[in-house]
């Protein structure tokens, strides 16, 4: 378990996958999260995930709780790579309440800390979509910088839209963020 | 098949796994590859996985052999994965015999597995990741029209040192106009 001030992030488990799958079935979630379809993936196909990341130890997957026990998100890593020291993160905030209050930002900080500080990583990338202007406020925040743009590299809305390629780094993480 | 001055390209079989696997534990390969683990590939695990592919037959990969037109076979190339609503196909591509590196082999090849892509495939955009310590394979797409869309900087690790690696791409409507022109 790792504390903030107003969340705390917790080993998720297999019976988690309920909640999220009812979180990512959101709009918002859906729009902005998923590379993929504007289909949300059923509690089976998260319980699949689950499985592959807890037996094969491939990753981490934490749930996002206020104070009070309560689920408001999940944040997870993807392609872990040891011997680079990188991985990808993806992260969302499900609960509609929680959104736009700093509870991203916060669990960001968490995430990365615990990733660089215990872990041992030395770089963090993640990729967001364009005109997810409010999470990449959040990333800027948290410690990352733009790597780079994708042009035209993902379809929605009839259109093609920029993914932005963005990275945090331990040593400027460690030098900006005493505590968290 | 698709046929150029010097290479053609074909399926790989399991006969030319045995190469493969050789072309895989050299230095050159290993140290060019930063994403995967720095170990020798062995046979076995090829042929396990090139089983597990035909038993899958997972239309959203595809593996072939660059092979010179005096039947050596000196590379692999293939599609890794492709992602249709987005319309997006990644590819990898090496020279296994360095032989061949120079030579106009790779180049060859790269543009062969375009036009199958962008003609045959119907591929919108085609990314490929370049190691910046791999400066043939850079020269090589670079000469078909790829371009670096992301430089990673100190991205993976070789010999002691992190090195940037480029995410490189190319477009349907680029090619095409390349290709008409060229025509």
């Amino acid at each position: 378990m790792f504390w903030g001030d107003r969340i705390n992030l917790r080993q998720q488990k297999k019976e988690d996958a309920e909640l999220i799958a009812k979180y990512q079935q959101d709009a918002d979630v859906m729009e902005n999260y998923f590379m993929s379809y504007s289909i949300p993936p059923i509690k089976e196909f998260i319980e699949r995930w689950y499985d592959h990341t807890a037996m094969d130890k491939e990753g981490y997957g934490f749930a996002i709780e206020n104070k009070q026990g309560e689920f408001i998100g999940s944040c997870h890593t993807m392609g872990l790579n040891l011997r680079n020291g990188t991985t990808y993160i993806a992260i969302f905030i499900g609960h509609p309440e929680y959104r736009s209050k700093g509870y991203g930002t916060e669990a960001m900080k968490l995430l990365l800390n615990f990733l660089f500080n215990e872990v041992g990583l030395r770089k963090v990338k993640l990729n967001v979509f364009s005109f997810n202007k409010r999470a990449i406020r959040c990333y800027e925040k948290s410690g990352f910088k733009l790597e780079g743009i994708n042009k035209k590299e993902i379809y929605r809305y009839g259109e093609y839209h920029d993914n932005y390629a963005m990275a945090a780094i331990r040593d400027d993480f460690n030098r900006g963020v005493a505590h968290v | 098949m698709y046929k150029g001055n010097l290479v053609h390209l074909r399926h790989q079989s399991i006969a030319d796994i045995s190469k493969l696997a050789e072309f895989m534990s050299t230095p050159r390969y290993i140290e060019t590859h930063s994403y995967e683990d720095p170990r020798f590939t062995y046979k076995e695990s090829l042929e396990k996985k090139y089983k597990e592919r035909m038993e899958k037959h997972d239309h959203n990969e595809l593996h072939l052999i660059i092979e010179t037109n005096d039947n050596r076979v000196i590379g692999a190339i293939g599609i890794n994965g492709n992602f249709w609503k987005n319309g997006l196909t990644w590819i990898y591509a090496y020279i296994g015999d360095k032989d061949y590196l120079e030579g106009g082999y790779y180049e060859e090849a790269m543009a062969l597995m375009l036009e199958f892509l962008f003609l045959e495939g119907n591929a919108r955009k085609v990314k490929i990741i370049a190691q910046s310590n791999d400066p043939y394979a850079m020269a090589a797409y670079k000469a078909q029209g790829f371009t670096t869309e992301v430089v990673f900087k100190e991205d993976v690790l070789c010999h002691g040192k992190y090195i940037d690696t480029h995410d490189m791409v190319i477009f349907k409507d680029d090619y095409i106009k390349t290709y008409q022109n060229n025509k």
